[in-house]
């Protein structure tokens, strides 16, 4: 339940106060949630609807940033085992 | 009393017991990501979803900036509502004088047979930086009011400040002349002399000239095209003696944070 309320948390307020508040939530989403997938979607979502500049990265730039993030916290979470609160 | 220590050996598999069901979540999520793709309507339904809570972002940042109004001293507004007023009667001047000039003009047009000024569509602003990223701007309306890609964004009748990069059933996103790496070719309205502005990015525009071209603070640079508009002031000129060049400093002709509604002229597309 508290893994969903984060993921409407996650999109929802970059949305209504600032687009890069993503970041510092995907990266709290990391911490507390174990290998939470749904930031890519978040990710995905958001990059809909904002504009960052033209090409691939621009236009997929929170989703990339998403993926990269999970990657890492996939190989991460094998070697440190940092708390799951959620 | 003896103790028996086993030392467990600790298997630091990368792809561990869980990499199946990971492979599964990551196969969903490609999957919503294709859907979303290749279903062209995916982005007006995001915007459509987001719209009311974009709106909401905008009415939270307007109401921030009246709060320094609750704790200013009592004086300081007398004097603030009298400035308003003197500027409101030299507005109203202003606009009397606007107004004969905009109907001479418009009678010199049919003499001379010039187009007129194309049909000129008025957008409200929904959201800006910060709660969108720097340099661009969304707009309340979209392809079902006729906006399109490229469709050119102005702050007055002859003030250019971006164009439509995305559109949306209900929205459209603006990206202004400043945004980062966006080029434009004009001229300086003073000598006509070409040059070419690149966005940095924050409301400013630079380009970089050789150290005798003629410019100075304070020159307008104008884009060509169907409509002579102004895109950029020079602010600030910096000279390079020894490469032999200098940087103009440019910004956009309006402060982007104090107006609220934008006009959208509609390019032809061939």
């Amino acid at each position: 339940m508290f893994r969903i309320l984060f993921f409407l948390v996650t999109i929802f307020v970059p949305v209504v106060f600032s687009w890069w508040l993503f970041i510092p939530l995907a990266l709290l989403s990391v911490y507390l949630v174990k290998l939470p997938f749904e930031i890519i979607l978040a990710g995905f979502v958001l990059d809909l609807f904002y504009y960052f500049g033209n090409g691939f990265f621009a236009t997929h730039l929170l989703t990339l940033f998403s993926i990269a993030l999970i990657i890492l916290a996939f190989f991460l979470s094998k070697r440190i085992h940092w708390r799951k609160v959620i | 009393m003896k103790m028996t220590f086993q030392i467990k050996h600790t298997k630091h598999n990368l792809l561990g017991s869980n990499y199946l069901k990971i492979l599964i979540i990551f196969l969903i999520i490609l999957v919503v990501f294709l859907v979303f793709s290749i279903l062209g309507s995916a982005r007006s339904l995001v915007s459509d979803f987001f719209s009311p809570f974009v709106k909401g972002g905008n009415y939270f940042y307007k109401s921030l900036e009246l709060v320094p109004q609750f704790f200013a001293d009592r004086n300081k507004i007398i004097s603030e509502n009298q400035n308003l007023l003197d500027q409101i009667e030299n507005n109203r001047l202003d606009l009397i004088d606007y107004e004969s000039i905009k109907s001479e003009n418009q009678r010199l047009r049919e003499e001379l047979k010039i187009k007129p000024v194309g049909n000129l569509v008025s957008v409200s602003i929904i959201a800006r930086s910060p709660q969108i990223p720097l340099d661009s701007l969304l707009l309340d309306n979209g392809t079902s009011n006729g906006i399109n890609n490229d469709d050119l964004v102005l702050a007055g009748e002859r003030i250019l400040i971006g164009k439509i990069v995305k559109t949306s059933k209900n929205i459209a996103t603006v990206s202004l002349s400043s945004f980062a790496g966006t080029i434009s070719y004009g001229f300086v309205a003073r000598t006509k002399e070409p040059l070419e502005i690149k966005g940095i990015g924050g409301g400013g525009l630079e380009v970089k000239i050789p150290i005798d071209f003629d410019i100075v603070v304070g020159d307008k640079i104008m884009v060509g095209g169907p409509l002579e508009l102004v895109v950029a002031v020079v602010g600030a000129i910096e000279e390079d003696r020894s490469s032999g060049f200098k940087n103009a400093m440019m910004s956009l002709p309006v402060n982007i944070s104090k107006i609220n509604t934008v006009f959208i002229y509609h390019t032809i597309k061939e």
